[in-house]
């Protein structure tokens, strides 16, 4: 079961993992804020700090590397599709909001890297967001590593098994799937409440 | 339709940040107050169940893909309330995991994907008469309706123009909108036949 939270920095001892972690989550949101409205000079600075993270990525852990390629490619579909727009038409804001949506990007994997997930509900926790939805978060992070590797297992062998079925058969036939899946896991979530109120469960996320 | 960062207009965004925020305290107060504790994990479930679903790819046309949204699918199962809270959930993790959409932007991404697709979802499904062929067009509805919103956002932020963003984004969430809806469909329809008892549970 391979993690997407990598939180490198923040497990081992280093100058980030020093800093409080509310004051990293107000560094990154302001940092963000900066970079997403940045136009002229601040944009340059902003793609010299593009550049400086994909040099840094390349001496980095493969772990890095992979998440900053996968906040490179994470802006491919939108940022086609955007620049398809754009030249159909004449008025367009012009390649800012690409760079700028690149450099954020690259951000936010950044921060992923410099904050674990637990310490990241903790400062949700502290900024008083609602206890239900931190459960939540807990809930489908944990989860959906899970029910991934069984709807790609599954879908593996829905694919070698159904041979010359139509496009539209393939749909109903993955839509059928997922449903086995939903299925399980409505039995399985029986069982996490008995555990959960075993262990003194009472709607509280602490 | 994931808007990263960097795209729209700040006053846009900080307008959909506080509405969005809003929105999520409504509904975490509804859901803690009225929701029964053991449909918590259900819930919790369900949502990394459709954030896992989101990753399998329906193959289009000339090696192009779809995937599924499941924001009109969680509100039928769980209500609309439930449903927005999990994709509110669901679209956090899916920009810190994949970077899909940006952190700054979650406001206008969980208006266009969450609050339609719950909410307006919900109600077109009930005003069709609460069955699997009504929940299924909907999804198809809410998924357009999601594209033409994320258009005007980038429209009103200059980033593109209104005349060719609109009718593009329409057309080609068409097809998008169309397997979310024979997806639900086919979804709701199964879990009617096997399992009457997580269609007919309690909505929030």
């Amino acid at each position: 079961m391979s993690h997407y939270w990598t939180s490198d920095l923040a497990d081992r001892p280093s100058f980030f993992g020093r800093i409080d972690p509310r004051l990293r989550f107000f560094l990154f949101l302001s940092a963000l804020g900066v970079i997403s409205a940045a136009g002229g000079r601040l944009l340059f600075g902003a793609t010299l700090f593009l550049i400086g993270v994909m040099l840094f990525s390349v001496a980095a852990s493969a772990k890095f590397r992979r998440s900053v390629l996968r906040a490179l490619l994470a802006l491919l579909p939108f940022g086609a599709f955007v620049v398809f727009l754009m030249s159909l038409s004449r008025e367009t804001g012009g390649p800012s909001p690409l760079l700028r949506g690149l450099c954020s990007l690259i951000l936010i994997a950044l921060f992923v890297t410099m904050m674990g997930f637990d310490e990241l509900r903790e400062v949700l926790r502290s900024l008083r967001v609602p206890s239900i939805f931190i459960t939540l978060l807990g809930f489908v992070y944990r989860y959906f590593f899970l029910f991934r590797e069984e709807l790609e297992k599954m879908d593996m062998a829905l694919k070698n098994r159904s041979f010359s079925s139509s496009r539209l058969e393939g749909w109903r036939l993955r839509a059928l799937l997922i449903g086995q899946v939903l299925l399980r896991s409505y039995r399985r979530s029986e069982e996490v409440y008995r555990a959960m109120t075993a262990r003194g469960y009472d709607r509280k996320e602490r | 339709m994931h808007i990263p960062d960097g795209f729209l207009d700040p006053k846009l965004v900080a307008l959909s940040d506080v509405a969005a925020i809003g929105l999520i305290g409504l509904a975490a107060r509804k859901v803690e107050r009225k929701l029964s504790p053991e449909r918590i994990p259900l819930m919790g479930m369900l949502g990394a169940l459709v954030f896992a679903a989101q990753l399998l790819t329906f193959p289009v046309v000339g090696g192009t893909s779809a995937h599924l949204v499941g924001a009109v699918l969680l509100a039928v199962l769980l209500g609309p309330f439930s449903g927005f809270l999990l994709m509110a959930a669901v679209l956090l993790l899916e920009a810190l995991l994949f970077q899909h959409g940006g952190i700054l932007a979650f406001g206008a991404n969980l208006l266009n994907m969450g609050f339609i697709g719950a909410f307006g979802g919900y109600f077109l499904y009930r005003a069709g008469g609460s069955t699997p062929l009504s929940a299924g067009l909907s999804a198809l509805l809410t998924v357009v309706i999601s594209a033409v919103l994320c258009a005007l956002e980038l429209s009103i932020s200059g980033v593109v123009s209104i005349k060719t963003a609109l009718p593009a984004m329409a057309l080609a969430h068409l097809i998008t909108g169309a397997i979310e809806g024979i997806v639900t469909f086919s979804l709701l329809s199964f879990l009617v036949r096997e399992a009457p008892e997580i269609t007919g549970g309690e909505r929030i």
